[in-house]
């Protein structure tokens, strides 16, 4: 058991420089059948190593090895005998390199052997930590339950049928919703409500509701001119703003630089209908 | 000749027995001399192996001829047995009950014996058993094809083909788990405990699957978790303790680490139990299921993860060696696919992707990677590396193996790719619709959703047919080396010997209970949460108005509410309205209490046809001559049509489907 006959060790001499040499597919054995085509078994150890330790008493040498039965030149071995010789040469590569300490193996019925000790390596041991942590963020944003906007959640109205987080009905089949500008009423509850009054009721500012009997549509007949009177604000107008020419009183300020032009249209649009038009 | 035998001499890269005991016998030649190797399971496993590679060609070409009706819907002229919504349901279950499960529980009862230490327990029954769950599965396959399938995926077999799949199973069961208890091996080996939850968890997922104690979404809830767990717990499971087993023996190394098997063991069992509910998500079902189904699809990928970085180390330094042997070849491509599924199968979970590929094909593309890719290339490398050693032939071609695996890695990705991509972007064209008030989701609208999908349908197409070809090599690989392959390679057999004296023998039932504890909590959630709460069961107003549906009437509505089941009109209608954009348009949002009479509920997970939960509540509806036609002919009105006709149903049979549509309101 000791002894690696002289021609296993050539073999393995010859797979490795010709594994080297970037040789693949067992299946080329057909066309050269050699002991070399056969024993091509790409060991990445030195191959030399592994029947070194191939010799030791834990792992003898496989059996099926005719022992000296090949000592011809290889070009001269013949098909039947390079395939007896292809097993025992992949057995020689597997065995013996073992990089764990012996003491840590166990063994088991049916070949097999197991190392006790070894722990995970460290990307398993992060994707432990980092994977449950991203499953209960995730699990977190959903305590209670899916609410309308998340990962696009719609809301269900009464009568069991869509409708838009807002509770506005969704657009008929066929509606014209290419231009679905900024939302007037979002702008104006947060940009003028503080002074007009959260219904255009009043305040600082001067009403803007029809309930309050506002004169924003005599003062502005044409949309245009009251954004240009919001964007500029009363202080622009020294001779008197809108089409009555008032006097300035209060401050209403300019919100050209805060608000958008089509935030602009759209609240001067949101206004037009709170005061009736 | 020269080919083959050198060839195959490469494949089953013999292994070192790499104990002194191992090599007292002599190996033996000839196939009549090796009386004693019935003990170790391998006649029995030879049967396994060679019927489930007649279930993989079968079910492929099946695969196939499903597919193409999705380009050429008169492909087959009108023949009933293989049209499409029947011929999905036998394609993949075929797959699963056919190929995969017979060719693992081979890979079961080869390897449990050898790690034990033992023979077999019941071996002959086995044989007898391997032919049970074969014909089970072929009267199951073929019920479908006639016409007596139900109404839910992987669940559509009879209740009485699916009681033979429970007694093949707790046979099969019995066996392996009686060999494990009697092993001489005092240690358990990780292989065993993952081959033992699958064989216990098989049986029991059958039986809780088919148990009829709920209708609508309570039945789904309990499909959702089958679905999943049949692969996971059963195929995967008995997967991982095939890998575990064959890739340290060909390298002749030891098992890199005991402990990560060990926690790869648990976290499979404690995680994927939970992921069921990734199939109904934004559905009808119970919203905190859903959730926790998400958060439990994230970590799930620990399980493979573990098994594929303690591999890896195991084959560390290996690679060139092993990298010639065939089964090593199928394992890492195998190992490779299932990395992809890990990732996917999050992906597709998480309710800001699902609300775009939520019902469409996308989840069927991750079905058929795991079970198509993944646990096919596992089940295949266990056929290659075992065949040889039960047989004592070698392989007749080894090329005819490289071709097998390289068309069915390079035909499972175009096929799964065509269904995510096809899926990501038949969403997208949804929420287009509805975000433009152009709805694509009903009537002849959807032509706009038909006519993209048409190119996805054909490289689907294409990837199913390179599979099936795959497995017709393997198939003719396999026939030819069981009929005729060189004598020669049988294993040489380890003696048995008693267990050690003194020695600490490690407890099996300790780890088999805790397993099937937590098991039983996932099964438990899934079966009796939906009873806990009322609104599961109290129908609501359409509930109700379908009620003239329910299956314990005789009406012409609970008559055409069969058909649609078993003809799987399922398979491409779903009838669940989400509350999501996608779904705007399609009326009033499914609540549980819709499909309280529901039995078979029939919510369907794939929507490749116009949902039709409200179909006959809908405008320009058609009337019931109309509809016939429709039926009948659906490209007479329509010739973009993907849907075949319906033409073989009597005329009485089309007037209770009809019937039962215009209950749908
Ligand atoms: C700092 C308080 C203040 C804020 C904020 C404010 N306004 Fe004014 N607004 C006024 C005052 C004061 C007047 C009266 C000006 C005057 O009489 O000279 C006025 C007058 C107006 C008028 C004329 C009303 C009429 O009857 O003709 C319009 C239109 C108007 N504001 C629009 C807006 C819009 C749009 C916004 C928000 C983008 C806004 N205001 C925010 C204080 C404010």
């Amino acid at each position: 058991m000791v002894e690696i006959p002289e021609h296993l060790l050539k073999r393995s001499q010859a797979a490795r420089s010709k594994s080297e040499g970037g040789d693949d597919e067992g299946g080329e054995a057909a066309d050269t059948p050699t002991a070399e085509a056969g024993g091509g078994g790409a060991a990445e150890e030195p191959a030399q190593e592994a029947v070194a330790s191939q010799a030791s008493p834990a792992s003898p040498a496989s059996p099926a090895t005719p022992p000296a039965s090949t000592p011809a030149p290889p070009r001269e071995v013949t098909v039947a005998e390079a395939k007896a010789l292809v097993a025992p040469a992949i057995d020689l590569v597997g065995v013996g390199e073992v990089p764990y300490p012996e003491a840590d193996q166990s063994e088991i019925a049916g070949g097999i052997k197991e190392v006790v000790t070894s722990g995970a390596p460290k990307w398993l041991v992060l994707a432990f930590v980092v994977l449950p942590v991203i499953a209960m963020v995730y699990l977190g944003q959903f305590s209670s339950g899916v609410r309308c906007g998340q990962a696009g959640k719609l809301n269900v109205g009464d009568d069991g049928q869509l409708i838009a987080c807002d509770g506005s009905a969704l657009p008929e089949p066929g509606a014209d919703v290419s231009k679905k500008g900024p939302d007037g009423k979002a702008v104006f509850e947060k940009q003028c409500a503080a002074c007009h009054g959260a219904t255009g009721q009043g305040g600082v500012g001067l009403p803007l509701s029809k309930a309050n009997n506002t004169t924003l549509l005599k003062d502005f007949p044409e949309a245009a001119s009251q954004v240009e009177f919001v964007k500029k604000g009363n202080a622009a107008f020294p001779d008197g703003w809108g089409a009555n020419k008032n006097p300035a009183r209060g401050s209403m300020p300019a919100f050209g630089s805060i608000l958008s032009p089509d935030e602009l249209e759209a609240v001067v649009a949101y206004e037009r209908t709170l005061a009736g038009g | 000749m020269g080919l083959w035998s050198s060839d195959a001499a490469a494949i089953s890269c013999r292994v070192p027995e790499i104990e002194g005991r191992a090599l007292t016998e002599e190996p033996e030649v000839s196939e009549s001399s090796n009386s004693d190797s019935g003990s170790r399971g391998d006649s029995a496993a030879k049967l396994y192996l060679v019927l489930s590679g007649i279930w993989l060609a079968v079910g492929a070409v099946i695969g196939f001829l499903a597919a193409a009706q999705l380009i050429y819907p008169d492909l087959l002229g009108g023949l009933s047995f293989l049209a499409y919504g029947r011929a999905q349901s036998m394609f993949l279950d075929a797959i699963l009950y056919g190929w995969l499960s017979m060719a693992l529980t081979a890979a079961a009862i080869y390897v449990v014996p050898r790690l034990c230490g033992t023979s077999l327990v019941a071996e002959a029954a086995l044989k007898g058993n391997a032919l049970l769950w074969f014909l089970g599965t072929l009267a199951g396959i073929c019920a479908i094809g006639a016409g007596f399938g139900g109404g839910q995926q992987f669940l559509e077999f009879p209740i009485y083909i699916a009681a033979v799949l429970v007694i093949s199973s707790l046979v099969t069961a019995a066996a392996v788990v009686g060999t494990i208890l009697k092993r001489a091996e005092p240690q358990i080996y990780p292989s065993l405990w993952y081959f033992g939850l699958a064989v216990i968890a098989l049986p029991i997922m059958i039986v809780a699957a088919n148990l009829p104690i709920y209708a609508g979404v309570g039945q789904s809830t309990q499909a959702n978790f089958y679905a999943q767990n049949v692969a996971g717990l059963w195929l995967l499971a008995a997967g991982i303790g095939a890998v575990y087993y064959f890739i340290p023996k060909i390298a002749g190394a030891p098992l890199y680490s005991r402990r990560i098997a060990m926690v790869g063991f648990w976290s499979l069992v404690i995680f994927w139990v939970f992921t069921g509910q990734i199939r109904g998500i934004f559905g009808p079902g119970q919203e905190s299921l859903q959730s926790i189904a998400i958060a439990f699809s994230i970590v799930s990928a620990i399980p493979v993860w573990t098994v594929l970085s303690n591999l890896s180390r195991s084959l560390k330094g290996r690679w060139g060696t092993v990298g010639r042997s065939v089964p090593v070849r199928f394992f890492v491509a195998g190992g490779g696919l299932l990395f992809l599924y890990s990732l996917m199968m999050p992906l597709g979970a998480l309710r800001s992707s699902q609300q775009i590929v939520g019902l469409t094909d996308f989840l069927l593309g991750n079905t058929e990677l795991l079970l198509i890719g993944g646990l096919s290339c596992w089940a295949a490398g266990s056929v290659y590396e075992v065949i040889p050693r039960v047989t004592g032939r070698q392989w007749v071609s080894t090329s005819l193996a490289n071709w097998h695996l390289g068309l069915t890695v390079v035909g499972v990705v175009t096929l799964a790719a065509g269904a995510w991509v096809g899926g990501a972007v038949t969403g997208f064209i949804w929420q287009a619709g509805a975000t433009n008030a152009k709805p694509v989701v009903t009537g002849s609208a959807w032509q706009g959703v038909a006519e993209p999908l048409r190119w996805f349908s054909t490289m689907r197409v294409v990837g199913i047919a390179i599979v099936a070809v795959a497995a017709l090599v393997f198939l003719t690989n396999l026939v030819r080396t069981v009929m005729g392959g060189e004598l020669g390679a049988r294993e040489r057999l380890v003696p048995f010997d008693d267990a050690g004296e003194g020695e600490k023998r490690e407890s099996a039932p300790a780890v088999l209970v805790a397993s099937a504890v937590i098991f039983g909590l996932g099964l438990w959630l899934a079966v009796s949460l939906p009873v806990a709460n009322e609104s599961f069961t109290t129908p609501t107003k359409l509930g109700n108005e379908r009620q003239v549906a329910a299956p314990n009437l005789d009406t012409p509505e609970a008559k055409g509410r069969l058909i649609y089941a078993r003809e799987g009109c399922w398979n491409c209608h779903t009838q669940v309205v989400r509350p999501v954009e996608a779904d705007a348009y399609l009326g009033a949002v499914s609540v549980p209490g819709d499909y309280a009479f529901d039995d078979p509920q029939m919510m369907g997970t794939r929507r490749i046809g116009p949902d039709l939960t409200h179909f006959a509540g809908r405008d320009g509806t058609k009337d019931a001559d109309a509809l016939i036609a429709h039926l009948k002919d659906p490209h007479e009105t329509a010739d973009w049509s993907v849907m075949p006709s319906y033409s073989h149903l009597s005329d009485e049979e089309m007037q209770n489907l009809v019937s039962y549509l215009s209950t749908l309101k």
